[in-house]
């Protein structure tokens, strides 16, 4: 269970006293670092970066809508050994499902890491976050004002990413992280809303690092459901006619149409782990006379091979992890809409096999588990 | 479909029951259809799907998958998860269009001569109704 906290902004910088609570709390030695949006040098993007100077600090920023890479991803290349301290980790709710995977699959040690999880205002494109600022814009800034009012809306003008207009989950689920940063329903001009996990709580407040006043913001939760509702509503509506339009080999043949076969898709991918890939291994290089055959056989072959048993096969080993985090579609250089075909598919997977990735510690992986009295039908039992 | 289509059938089968089985079958001389082409594993749990796929999409008209009966594994549970990765195959094979009733899994055990013979006839004359794989002529996939 979680204590919450709304305090009062001491000065009129959110972004301040939110880096001054992480200072405190990597000076308290809670945590050993901290992974921490951080606008780099270039100053038209946001990067993950890992703090060990509290005053590199500076430039942070928790809320910021943009998510260049998954930082599942990061976790699992700081955390699958244990690292010799806790890494306070500051993250979006599609991030944090992605972690739970991943410490199912044994690629992120859980304690080794403090999950600081952030409501999620919804994000940008890297590169259209990047035009935004480059054209004067404060999209940080914009949608934190309109959250505290419970509104879902890009500035005018521009899109979020496609994978936000129908992500279920605007908040992180409190059972499975250490903080909740809360901004739905929070006014962060004035105030600033936190809920931490029990045990941590009193360390937190032993160690001056945060004041724990039992507060909760009053309307936070009425936001998130109607945020949850009517996202999940649109998810139904795009994933429904997406469904339709993959229904048959002609469609994904379409789909598939300008795919180059980068791989990017399932390099940025968090759920995609396998360290080695049956796809960047010779598995499917075949010999010369093979492909001929192919070609004599069909008449013609395209080239590389293996196009579609690529997407269906990724399909098969981690479809009913897939968490929706759309980072898919931010790699594709083809704009294919990667993130809808895994979530279409995706969803139907993970209905049939009753299983909600990211929810959950205690469920195992459905590829690594099975039910001695399920799927009966399935081997032909009349 | 033409009179002679005879359906290409790729088999992977457990070493410890269906394998057994399958040789039984073979050994006292019992007549199956010729078009199987079977893959010998270990268990059914070695089953990675992308073979299944890799048959399929070089355009195999039917993949049957042979594993132990459940509670009879060697290897105690390979042949549920093999189960778990059969059914998501074939669910995600139906939300692409593609033609889930091709991949058959069945728990035949080593005694099972017969059974093996009668499935793989049954299956191959499901195969016959449903005629060839499309997908072995598309050059584009
Ligand atoms: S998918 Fe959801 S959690 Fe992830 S960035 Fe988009 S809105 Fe945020
Ligand atoms: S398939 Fe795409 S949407 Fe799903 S987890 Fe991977 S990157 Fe995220
Ligand atoms: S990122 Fe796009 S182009 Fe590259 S392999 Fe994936 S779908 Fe194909």
């Amino acid at each position: 269970m979680m204590k919450s906290t709304l305090i009062d902004l001491k000065s009129d910088n959110y972004n301040e006293e939110i880096s001054g609570f992480l200072s405190r709390l990597l000076a308290s030695g809670l945590v050993g670092s901290l992974l921490v949006p951080k606008k780099n040098t270039g100053g038209d993007n946001y990067v993950q970066a890992l703090i060990k100077d509290p005053a590199m600090l500076a430039d942070t920023d928790v809320t910021v809508p943009v998510m260049p890479v998954q930082s599942a991803r990061i976790i699992a290349n700081l955390a699958v050994r244990e690292p010799g301290e806790v890494i306070g980790v500051v993250v979006k709710p599609c991030e944090v499902r992605a972690i739970v995977e991943l410490v199912k699959f044994q690629q992120i040690i859980r304690s080794a890491i403090m999950i600081i999880a952030v409501d999620c205002l919804g994000t940008y494109e890297p590169k259209v976050y990047s035009a935004m600022v480059k054209a004067g814009h404060h999209p940080a800034a914009d949608l934190r004002q309109k959250a505290a009012a419970g509104s879902f809306a890009p500035l005018d003008g521009y899109a979020f990413r496609s994978a936000c207009d129908i992500c279920e989950f605007p908040a992180p689920n409190p059972e499975v992280v250490d903080v909740v940063i809360g901004l739905w329903g929070v006014d962060t001009a004035k105030q600033l809303c936190l809920a931490v996990r029990d045990e941590l709580a009193d360390a937190f407040a032993a160690k001056d690092i945060l004041a724990i006043n039992g507060q909760e913001a009053p309307t936070r939760q009425e936001c998130i459901d109607q945020l949850a509702k009517a996202r999940t509503a649109n998810r139904d509506v795009v994933l429904g006619e997406f469904g339709q339009r993959i229904g048959s080999l002609k469609g994904m043949q379409e789909l598939l149409s300008t795919c180059i076969r980068c791989h990017n898709c399932m390099i940025n991918c968090p759920i995609c782990y396998c360290r080695e890939c049956v796809f960047r291994s010779p598995t499917f290089e075949h010999t010369p006379d093979q492909y001929l055959s192919w070609a004599e056989r069909k008449g013609a072959m395209r080239m590389p091979a293996n196009t579609l048993m690529f997407h269906t096969t990724r399909l098969n080993h981690m479809v009913t992890s897939c968490i929706g985090c759309g980072l898919c579609d931010t790699a594709c250089p083809s704009d294919i809409p990667v993130m809808s075909l895994f979530r279409t598919v995706g969803m139907r997977a993970q209905q049939a096999i009753e299983y909600l990735p990211g929810r959950s510690y205690d469920e195992p992986a459905p590829v690594t588990t099975y039910k001695e009295d399920e799927l009966q039908d399935e081997s032909g039992a009349r | 479909m033409s009179e002679n289509f005879e359906p290409r059938i790729v088999a992977f089968l457990c070493h410890w029951c269906t394998y057994t089985g399958a040789d039984l079958a073979g050994t006292t001389r019992q007549q199956y259809p010729s078009g199987i082409r079977v893959i010998h594993l270990m268990c059914s749990g070695a089953i990675d799907v992308v073979y299944v796929l890799k048959a399929i999409l070089e355009g195999a008209d039917g993949v049957m998958i042979g594993g132990c009966h459940p509670g009879d594994c060697h290897y105690q549970s390979g042949n549920f998860k093999a189960r778990r990765r059969i059914a998501l195959l074939r669910e995600i094979m139906a939300c692409l269009g593609m033609d889930a009733d091709r991949v058959w899994l069945r728990w035949i055990s080593a005694s099972e001569g017969r059974l093996f013979v009668e499935t793989v006839r049954e299956f191959s004359g499901a195969l016959e109704e449903q005629g060839a794989n499309p997908l072995a002529q598309e050059w584009d996939i």
